[in-house]
């Protein structure tokens, strides 16, 4: 449903007139009875139902920003802290209220304007349902969160939106898409590198295209970020990475990198035909090394290619043609050690190993006792062999190194 | 409500200069929809003041900008109205950095002006941020409000669903995915392996062979960050891929030039260079016109470092390519920087070796070289040639003071073959030009050069001599018996200076013959200015009653 943003404005507005009346002369004064008229009114003439949420000191409507000019934004500031107070950060109207039921909520926030927290809890306004979202506290998303959990709801949006792309099909290429996942992929590492591990490379879903191209973005980011690389660079590489893997991928395998990247270029070509803009620097970094691997430049040219190269070769390898399973990071860490020096360069196979573990996540490795299971991240910088491991739902932290166990299915293809 | 996170700030002392930026940046943005030359000038401005505010951070909140904690401008109907939208899309600081251009400067007001606070634009800015659309700024950026609501809401969504505790505890992130089951892991057993050579990874592991060699590690880094080599690929994909031409011109190739290639400056990076400038490919010739400006000169100098050796001749060659206008600004650069810090003296020095010195002669000439510079410059024409000629010829193109801070340079000897050079800098109409051109002779100046500030003491109606210097030269030409010659006739005739004429008469008192005939009476007398004349009486006196 789409939802009318500058109407949600003018009921914002509203709230807040009502939020002041109530404030100043009561509930049971013209001045509020005319503000609770003025909003009923608005929500009548407003399809509903229509949620409205007051986050990161802006108001979202079915969560589309409310476009703001500073009297907005102070108002919507106004009725958000009061909100905050009452530990609401959505309302939903599902139906309008009622006169009554307008009248209650200018009282509830006329309570919480005067510091009361618990007056909502015991109050019911048909039509009317407010919650708090989750952990959800104003300010900036990482200070709030978790840096697991952020991280893990970076690389689900990342993923839904490199999806929402990829079912597209589309013959241009986005840069808001690509530029927006490499972004949270980047957001998902500063929080944590462990987490952003862990969410990729564990997530039940299949390895599809998307998935498997995401993650050689998330390789170049980490190899980057262990070599300690500008941001430039870092992101321009994992943005190549992502649009050739994505255009050369395939649900098994994938067509060699230097095909991957002659049938990206097409697609940044229309994408630069497309943008009203001229092109950041950003973009022609990007374009330069997809069109440096589509002329058969190789990472003993330009190191920068080096990431790349490894990164989508990986992902080639993760689901191969006429196999039943798909290799887990463990496997393609120690497939990328054997073409050490020969298809891979040394530095970048050595930088991912430090970014992700000897034993990273997702591995599948056995116990001393014999028990498997999957490994949940990198083990201490002195002890890489004993990470965290989960066996059958409960994490064991194991008491002597383990070992990695090859290939396993988990995308419901062969087993 | 939670504040804001605080970004950094600068101390600034005075606020109306930071105000004044804030204005002329905000003025900027809302004039930025218009074309034409005074755009460029506001951008202009706009960065001369920001410099000049040493590149203060300007702070945003909501609805106002802020310096050091000061409030510099505040959202008031047309003025700041891309403050709030600028702020929801996550900016907290913007300052200028080193590179900024004009061209930075509007791009970013246009981006700025056109930013409204709706999802669609917020997004399409922080994009464009993210993409290094800011060149030649540094704002300090944290997520938007559309992206911390995304995150909340799906952080909440995933946390609220339940197994988000199992992943945070087990490291299995998936709303109500599957597990993986023991019988999914015991085909790991019965699987053979697919060509992964887990043993030998063990080992190699075992074996510690996957410790890092910080060197190498740093090599590979350098690298993989070169920026010649990374222009090489931008460079190769314009070539290969005309439409990469059309999405960006060649004013912005060359910008991205100015801003990655000279950091450090090497030897690939001055080879492409050449390239550039040698390529008949119209696009590249562009951006070759484009580089040949005297800014770009002047980053390029700013960037080489003579000590580097072997890039100083290829460092050269890139300047030979320039315009001469360019290639004066590279060299004054470079000596500019050498005057401010003398410890580069020998490293230019050596640079100056390996190239033709006309080179650097030509270049500095008719420019406004200031006497700091002028010393750097002496210093290594006299290391490169002893011959006064070759001093004296470079020494002629310079301004008067910084010909004497140059001649300060040489020894005390040598004055001798330059007491032409000296005598003209003692006519410069400048009391302080002739005042140190007096100083720098000594005590013991040779024959020609004294003759040469005789001579130029005559002509001195039309100079600025000041009286304690012309007093020293004169009693300096008495003691070595050229009193007569060159400072009776300064005494007696009217195209010496007063002060001048007193100077020398004053000198004269030890001398009592030479007094008596420089104060001889002569009818053009009447016509000198009175406090003369009566100088020149009261010493006829003291001449007349000493005889008596």
């Amino acid at each position: 449903m789409t939802v009318d943003v500058d109407r949600a404005g003018e009921i914002v507005d509203s709230l807040f007139r009502l939020m002041r009346t109530a404030v100043s002369h009561g509930p049971r004064h013209p001045s509020t009875d005319a503000a609770s008229n003025d909003l009923r009114g608005l929500l009548q003439g407003t399809p509903l139902p229509l949620q409205l949420q007051f986050v990161a000191e802006a108001v979202f409507a079915g969560r589309t920003l409310i476009p703001m000019d500073a009297e907005r934004y102070a108002r919507g500031r106004a009725v958000a802290e009061t909100l905050e107070r009452l530990e609401v950060n959505e309302l939903t109207f599902q139906l309008v209220p009622d006169t009554e039921g307008i009248l209650q909520l200018g009282q509830c926030l006329a309570a919480g304007a005067h510091g009361t927290s618990e007056i909502m809890q015991d109050t019911r306004i048909a039509g009317l349902q407010w919650r708090a979202i989750g952990s959800v506290k104003r300010g900036q998303a990482e200070d709030e969160l978790p840096t697991d959990i952020f991280a893990a709801a970076q690389v689900a949006l990342a993923t839904s939106d490199i999806e929402a792309y990829a079912d597209r099909l589309p013959e241009t290429w986005s840069w808001m898409h690509g530029g927006t996942s490499v972004r949270r992929l980047e957001r998902a590492l500063e929080a944590s590198s462990e987490g952003t591990a862990r969410a990729l490379e564990i997530a039940p879903t299949a390895w599809s295209v998307p998935r498997r191209s995401l993650s050689a973005a998330h390789l170049v980011l980490a190899i980057c970020r262990t070599i300690d690389t500008t941001r430039s660079t870092r992101r321009a590489a994992a943005h190549a990475a992502l649009v050739v893997a994505m255009s050369g991928l395939e649900a098994k395998g994938g067509r060699t990198l230097v095909a991957a990247a002659q049938l990206a270029l097409p697609r940044l070509k229309a994408a630069s035909r497309d943008t009203v803009r001229a092109l950041p620097p950003h973009g022609m970094r990007v374009s330069a090394l997809v069109s440096s691997i589509a002329e058969g430049r190789l990472a003993t040219d330009h190191r920068i290619l080096a990431p790349i190269e490894l990164a989508y070769q990986l992902e080639l390898q993760r689901t191969v043609l006429g196999a039943d399973f798909t290799l887990t990071m463990g496997d393609l860490l120690a497939y990328a050690v054997g073409q050490m020096g020969r298809a891979f360069h040394g530095h970048a196979v050595l930088a991912l190993i430090h970014a992700l573990g000897e034993v990273p996540a997702g591995a599948i490795v056995e116990l001393t006792d014999g028990r498997r299971g999957v490994a949940l991240g990198a083990g201490a910088p002195d002890e890489p062999w004993r990470p965290s491991v989960m066996v059958d739902g409960v994490t064991v932290i194991p008491d002597s190194a383990v070992s990695i166990v090859s290939t396993v299915s988990r995308d419901g293809g062969s087993t | 409500m939670a504040a804001p996170p605080h970004p950094p700030v600068t101390k600034t002392a005075d606020i109306s200069g930071v105000r004044a930026m804030a204005g002329a940046f905000d003025r900027l943005v809302r004039s930025s929809r218009q074309q034409g030359t005074s755009l460029e000038d506001l951008a202009h401005r706009v960065i001369d003041i920001w410099r000049q505010e040493k590149a203060a951070q300007l702070v945003l909140w909501p609805t106002r900008l802020a310096v050091a904690e000061e409030d510099v401008l505040q959202l008031d109907g047309e003025q700041g109205r891309w403050i709030l939208p600028a702020f929801m899309a996550g900016v907290r600081g913007l300052a200028i950095s080193s590179t900024v251009n004009v061209d930075d400067a509007l791009a970013l007001a246009v981006e700025l002006s056109e930013l409204t606070a709706t999802q669609a634009s917020i997004e399409s800015f922080q994009n464009w941020l993210w993409s290094d659309g800011a060149e030649g700024f540094e704002v300090s950026v944290v997520p938007s409000f559309v992206e911390v609501m995304d995150v909340e809401t799906s952080a909440a969504a995933l946390a609220n669903s339940g197994p988000l505790e199992t992943a945070r505890s087990s490291g299995l992130f998936s709303v109500g995915g599957q597990r993986i089951t023991s019988a999914e892991l015991d085909l790991a057993k019965v699987r053979e392996e697919f060509d992964v050579p887990l043993v030998s990874y063990r080992a190699a592991a075992r074996q510690e062979a996957f410790r890092h060699n910080p060197e190498r590690l740093d090599q590979f880094r350098a690298d993989l960050e070169d920026p010649a080599r990374q222009l090489e690929i931008e460079i190769d994909a314009a070539l290969a891929q005309a439409w990469l031409r059309d999405t960006i011109d060649a004013k912005r190739l060359a910008r991205r030039f100015e801003a990655h290639l000279v950091r450090p400056l090497s030897e690939r990076a001055l080879r492409l260079l050449e390239a550039l400038f040698d390529s008949q490919d119209e696009y590249f010739q562009a951006v070759a016109t484009q580089l040949g400006r005297p800014g770009f000169a002047e980053v390029l100098a700013r960037a080489f470092d003579p000590d580097a050796g072997p890039i100083g001749v290829r460092f050269a060659g890139v300047l030979q390519r320039l315009e001469p206008p360019s290639r004066k600004r590279a060299i004054m650069t470079l000596l500019e920087a050498c005057a401010e810090d003398l410890d580069r003296f020998e490293g230019l020095r050596q640079w100056c070796e390996l190239i033709d010195f006309q080179f650097i002669q030509k270049a500095v000439e008719g420019e406004l070289i200031r006497p700091k510079v002028a010393k750097v410059l002496a210093r290594i024409v006299l290391s490169g040639s002893p011959s006064m000629a070759v001093f004296d010829s470079v020494i002629s193109t310079l301004p008067a003071m910084a010909a004497v801070a140059a001649m300060s340079e040489l020894p005390a000897a040598s004055h001798e073959q330059l007491a032409d050079r000296i005598g003209a800098l003692a006519a410069e109409p400048s009391e302080e030009v002739v005042s140190r051109v007096v100083t720098l002779i000594g005590p013991n100046p040779p024959v020609a050069v004294l003759d040469a500030l005789g001579k130029s003491l005559r002509r001195s109606a039309d100079g600025r001599w000041p009286m304690a210097a012309a007093y020293r030269v004169c009693r300096l030409l008495v003691e070595r018996g050229m009193g007569r010659s060159h400072v009776v006739p300064v005494v007696r005739v009217r195209t010496a200076s007063s002060t001048v004429r007193k100077a020398a008469l004053q000198s004269l008192s030890s001398a009592p013959e030479l007094r008596d005939e420089a104060t001889r009476f002569r009818v053009s007398e009447l016509l000198d200015p009175p406090d003369l004349r009566k100088r020149i009486r009261r010493s006829r006196k003291v001449g007349k009653d000493s005889e008596s």
